[in-house]
């Protein structure tokens, strides 16, 4: 009994201080008449993944502190209370990004979400947000089903709510084929996914794509997470002689791992190549690609489902490091845009005059997946079309420079290949 | 001996406590409806006030306990094949991945048909029944700790088969869009906008379960769960089909876990197998011997407080402490640490109050056997009576 | 009725010794000529280039066999004296993994292979000697504040226990080291290879597999010939009597879980030599399997655990050699469905206690 009152009062007392604690402060509004919205921010916060989604947040906050911090008559906030994150046991978790969209429609102030950074979680969530008619913008999710054909149709009961500013892999996959084939001029590959949605995905799209073009896949291996021993499965690749290696899926579910095993059974000088999974910082940043492959990486490409080198790329890194200090990495440009169009929509959905906050999130949904409008973000003029994908379809590709980042290692831009043609 | 044989024996006049438990066992399922309308007023009226709502909008608060009756339902589950058969089963989820299916597989695009949500329930239910002999019967003939890792093997075999016989199962994408269930009466419509719907028909789940699983308990299968449990071989001597009796426990255990998996797929509107790995199972382990096993309005608490903590007042903590500056604490992550304090509460309970925070009487003189027999005196339960007194 | 004994001549230990390995290879070859041909017809590799092929995998599947082999032998023993399955005994060997990395990062830096052999030598003897010691303690210190005050409660109780000790070394190592992959230095040259028939052996295995071996043979020694080992052998037999013949219950246990300890640690800086990487989460699938492989060789049983460790690295190996390894879980947790099925005793039987 003792345990229970002892349970029971720390509850309370947890209880008491939160009632104290005012969640979701309001302060005055400074420079919008109309009110204050927020804009909901949606990542993986945890462990492996927040190197890639610190990035991404502080684009976001960026562009909102640029743009002045307000827009179409009305105060922008993003409130430590509006981000949210996603992470179960330090991976993101779509079933916590379902509760979290679930928490982010019910707030009436919230006009628009940024985020997820998995296409998984995005799969769950994506219902909820379409249910409610939240405009939201992901400046990373690739998978192609979340807004192309029948699997995307499945998860809208309504109108698309749904943008991203990133190229989907059924054109990053087809990007590192082309230039594996072409320009590295290997003719076979040997693939290994490890068996997630966005893993597989990609790893099929660049597989169909390889073959189409004459190529030979040895043989395409899928390797879970949960997988040690890769050097038995890398012994019966070796066996197989490829001549260059494409890797489906991103760091945390074996990028590394699989580079090691490979150099260790003889495989080391072929070309490894991988999608922006493991294009997640330098050297230097803990738990990246580079940092765990270290030598065996010198050997290593990935590519980026979106621009590497944009028009507004050198003005925006030179402010993200006035701003906070480090190089800006990963998703931190298109996370940047995303809040640009988001900010965008804005002004126009704060002309229409909309009565009240539900009006307003409505016309904040039809403003943002309006077709016509030109954006000019810093990634480039983009339009959206109709499925709620950015006009831009470019892969950049990326090689590893073993002198950057302090001799640690770091991705080199190579080149872009615009699929919009 | 029941208590008030006890206090027939003591010659004491029952106190209002002992009257209202008299009653409580004697008409049981009377009991249960009006307790769930109490708790479903509580639930209906609390979140309008602070603190409540300050720390989130009534709606969540909804959705959260919507959610937590998935998990209460997967402990009173568990609790039937833990907790009153005994038997240590760690691989719960592979029961509510079969659930969860079954819906997705008649209830999506990906099946093409749209079969109505209520007797979707009790198929799910009884598919996952199918499932429970199925995965039972292995282990007939297993001791409680070969049986426990085998349970697990079948709990880590099921969402591998669904990850990979992907034609079938769509794999690791998993099967979406799931639709969501018809408009009930009373109830209304069901959309991602409307999680009061999802907590009444929870409500509703959760009771008639409850309703269900006090009926066994109190049944002859329940009384040979108990003696099976206590003591096998005696149970058998005594006459009990063994086989049947732990048949049947694993059939009702996924019962519950069936119902669970249809309800979570129907407001998830995705199943992946991701959903389904042994953290789950763990979870719902932990909130069974936190809860207290074998009593199974202990188990709901249990559950119930256990995902609110996760949920909510972990997240909370954050907040707190992040108004509150104190040097360490203030840098503390709480919610990183969520399956660590799983790990310590089990260990703790385990060595101190192995019976659950909420134990029925009958597991704690149980479990505490060994120091009543050492002559520990004083070790008497919550009415008074000693332990020494209760031996025939 | 008189039974006449017939005085056999008992076979010394060099003529065991000397069956044991006969055996052993010719259990080897046999995998090898398997592999070799299923090679041939799964996955279309000629049977000329498959033979190099088959005796990479061969030796691969021993390097992780005696990985297994050195986990098992923690689980056996201890479920072999107070009838645990010791839950958290697979996150011990990953202490032990990260524990060298820490260890050999610490003094090498950036992970890099070491050619110079005194030092080398001097690396592996200090990792070992390091980690050991430190991660034996730690299981002594689990079984004393958690698993003893539990000796006498239900099964369930140490049982559920197990898996709280389980969760919270996971989530502490992964608080302190983070949710990713963490480098290990492979300090041993991979480069180090010796031909051989096609294929190219790499030292590393061999330093791995007599490892293990010396290990096993000291722990079999130990325990076979030491007084204290006797001391085990009785209290895994009979508690009550061993302590009847003066034999302390307490000590013996903790000598057990020391023992399994040490053999862990040592699993662990060979993970990290191997592999090159080390996970909060390793400790959760490689301990599973090793379980299965002291159950599949009898639980209790030393020389099955052993075997049974052997055997499960070598049905992994040969589903990833044919590129199933997304099925390789699922294959060892069958063989555990039907070994508890069919033979809950294992291949070898089981040492005491009266099972299902």
């Amino acid at each position: 009994m003792k345990l229970t009152k002892l349970g029971a009062l720390a509850v309370v007392a947890v209880l008491a201080f939160a009632a104290c604690s005012s969640t979701g402060s309001s302060s005055a509004p400074a420079g919008g008449s109309k009110g204050t919205v927020k804009i909901a921010i949606e990542l993986p916060l945890q462990g492996s993944e927040l190197a890639a989604s610190q990035p991404m947040v502080n684009g976001i906050r960026l562009a909102v502190k640029q743009a002045g911090g307000s827009a179409g008559g009305y105060t922008i906030e993003i409130p430590d209370s509006a981000v949210y994150d996603d992470a179960l046991n330090g991976a993101h978790d779509p079933q916590t990004g379902a509760n979290n969209m679930t928490k982010i429609v019910g707030e009436p102030d919230v006009i628009a979400v940024i985020g997820p950074l998995n296409s998984s979680v995005a799969k769950a969530q994506i219902p909820i947000s379409n249910e409610a008619g939240l405009l939201q913008c992901s400046p990373a999710n690739t998978n192609p089903d979340l807004t192309k054909g029948a699997p995307a149709a499945e998860l809208r009961t309504k109108p698309n709510n749904y943008i991203r500013l990133v190229t989907t892999d059924d054109v990053q996959g087809p990007a590192a084929s082309q230039y594996i084939y072409d320009v590295l001029g290997k003719k076979s590959v040997y693939i290994i996914d490890d068996t997630e949605t966005f893993g597989k995905g990609v790893a099929d799209a660049f597989e169909a794509d390889f073959v189409s073009r004459g190529g030979t896949v040895v043989k395409h291996d899928a390797a879970p997470k949960t997988t040690q021993d890769y050097v038995s499965i890398m012994t019966a690749a070796k066996a197989l002689n490829p001549e260059s290696i494409y890797f489906g899926g991103v760091t945390a579910t074996g990028g590394a791992r699989i580079l090691l095993a490979a150099a260790q059974v003889g495989l080391g000088d072929v070309p490894y190549v991988g999608p922006d999974g493991i294009n997640d910082g330098s050297g230097e940043t803990k738990d990246s690609f580079l940092n765990l492959g270290a030598d065996a990486a010198k050997n290593a490409f990935s590519t980026l489902a979106g621009i590497g080198d944009f028009p507004g790329k050198a003005k925006f890194d030179a402010d993200y490091k006035a701003e906070y200090g480090i190089d800006a990495t990963g998703y931190a440009g298109s996370s940047y845009a995303c809040a640009q169009v988001v900010i965008d929509a804005l002004n126009r959905a704060g002309a229409t005059n909309p009565a009240d906050m539900a009006g307003l999130r409505e016309a904040m949904r039809v403003a943002g997946i309006d077709t016509a409008v030109k954006y000019a973000t810093i990634l480039g003029e983009l339009t959206i079309n109709a499925d709620g994908d950015t006009s831009q379809k470019i892969v950049s590709i990326y090689s590893v420079d073993p002198a950057g980042a302090n001799g640690k290692g770091d991705w080199k831009f190579e080149t872009q290949v615009d699929y919009a043609q | 001996m029941t208590a008030a044989a006890q206090r027939m024996a003591r010659g004491s006049s029952p106190s209002p406590r002992e009257r209202i438990r008299d009653f409580a066992e004697n008409h049981r399922s009377v009991t249960i409806i009006v307790s769930m309308v109490i708790v479903a007023a509580l639930m209906i009226i609390l979140p309008k006030f602070p603190p409540l709502n300050a720390i989130q909008r009534e709606q969540s608060w909804f959705d959260a306990f919507a959610n937590a009756g998935v998990f209460i339902l997967l402990a009173m589950g568990l609790n039937v094949v833990v907790g009153l058969a005994g038997l240590l089963d760690l691989g719960y989820a592979a029961f509510f991945a079969i659930g969860a299916y079954t819906y997705a597989y008649s209830n999506s695009p990906y099946s093409g048909t749209d079969l109505p949500f209520l007797p979707m329930l009790v198929v799910g239910a009884a598919v996952a029944a199918v499932f429970g002999i199925a995965l039972g019967a292995p282990t007939l003939r297993l001791r409680g700790d070969y049986l426990a890792i085998m349970t697990l093997g079948f709990g880590e075999i099921v969402p591998i088969v669904f990850l990979n016989l992907e034609p079938w199962t769509e794999g690791t994408n998993g099967i979406g869009g799931i639709f969501r269930p018809e408009p009930l009466p009373l109830i209304g419509p069901f959309s991602a906008l409307t999680p009061f719907a999802y907590f009444i028909l929870m409500l509703g789940i959760v009771t008639i379960a409850m309703i269900l699983l006090y009926r066994l308990q109190d049944s002859r299968v329940g009384r040979a769960w108990n003696a099976i449990r206590e003591d096998e071989l005696a149970a058998a001597a005594n006459g009990i089909n063994t086989v049947i009796t732990k048949l049947l426990a694993f059939a009702l255990g996924a019962t519950t876990a069936g119902l669970a998996g249809v309800f979570s797929a129907s407001k998830l509107t995705i199943v992946s197998p991701d959903q389904f790995y042994f953290t789950v199972s763990f979870t719902v382990l932990a909130m069974v011997i936190l809860g207290g096993m074998g009593n199974i309005w202990g188990v709901a608490a249990g559950a119930l407080i256990v995902y609110l903590i996760q949920s909510v007042v972990l997240k909370q903590l954050n907040s707190i402490f992040e108004i509150i500056n104190l040097p360490v604490i203030s840098e503390i992550n709480f919610t990183d640490y969520q399956f660590l304090l799983y790990g310590v509460a089990l260990v703790l309970m385990m060595l101190f109050r192995p019976e659950g925070l909420f134990p029925s009487q009958r597991r704690r003189r149980e479990l505490h056997v060994a120091e009543d027999l050492g002559g520990e005196p004083g070790s008497a339960d919550e009415f008074g009576a000693s332990a020494y007194e209760d031996v025939p | 009725m008189t039974v006449v004994a017939t005085p056999t001549a008992r076979p010394n230990a060099l003529v065991k010794g000397l069956r044991i390995i006969g055996l052993a290879l010719a259990a080897v070859a046999a995998y090898l000529v398997v592999l070799w041909i299923a090679l041939y017809f799964v996955s279309g590799i000629p049977l000329e280039s498959g033979l190099p092929v088959a005796l990479q995998q061969t030796v691969n599947a021993l390097s992780i066999g005696a990985i297994y082999a050195l986990i098992a032998l923690g689980y056996t023993m201890v479920y072999g004296i107070i009838e645990l399955i010791n839950f958290a005994h697979g996150d011990i060997f990953m202490l032990g993994a990260f524990l060298s990395v820490v260890f050999l990062g610490g003094i090498m830096g950036q992970p890099s292979s070491v050619t110079n052999v005194p030092l080398l030598l001097l690396l592996l003897i200090g990792a070992l000697a390091f980690t050991m010691p430190i991660v034996a303690l730690i299981n002594v210190g689990i079984e004393r504040t958690v698993y003893r005050p539990l000796r006498n409660a239900p099964k369930l109780a140490p049982l559920i226990t197990a898996i709280g000790v389980s969760f919270i070394l996971q989530n502490v190592a992964l608080t302190v080291a983070g949710s990713g992959d963490r480098a290990a230095p492979q300090v041993f040259p991979l480069a180090w290879q010796i031909p051989f028939g096609g294929a190219s052996i790499s030292v590393l295995s061999i330093f791995i597999f007599t490892l293990a071996v010396t290990l096993m043979l000291l722990l079999q020694t130990f325990i076979n010939r030491t007084r204290l080992g006797r001391a085990m052998r009785a209290t895994a037999q009979d508690r009550e009597a061993a302590a009847l013949m003066g034999v302390d219950a307490n000590q013996t246990i903790a000598l057990t879980f020391l023992l399994g300890g040490m053999l862990a640690a040592a699993a662990g800086v060979v993970w990290g030599l191997r592999f090159g990487f080390v996970r909060f989460d390793l400790g959760f699938n490689s301990g599973l399997k090793a379980f299965t492989a002291a159950v599949l060789g009898g639980i209790g049983n030393i020389t099955g655990a052993a075997l049974g460790g052997f055997i499960i690295g070598f049905i992994e190996n040969f589903a990833s050699s044919l590129g199933y390894s997304r099925w390789s879980e699922f294959l060892v947790f069958m063989i555990l469905t039907f070994v508890l099925i069919f033979k809950p005793t294992g291949i070898m039987g089981q040492q005491s206690g009266d099972r299902a």
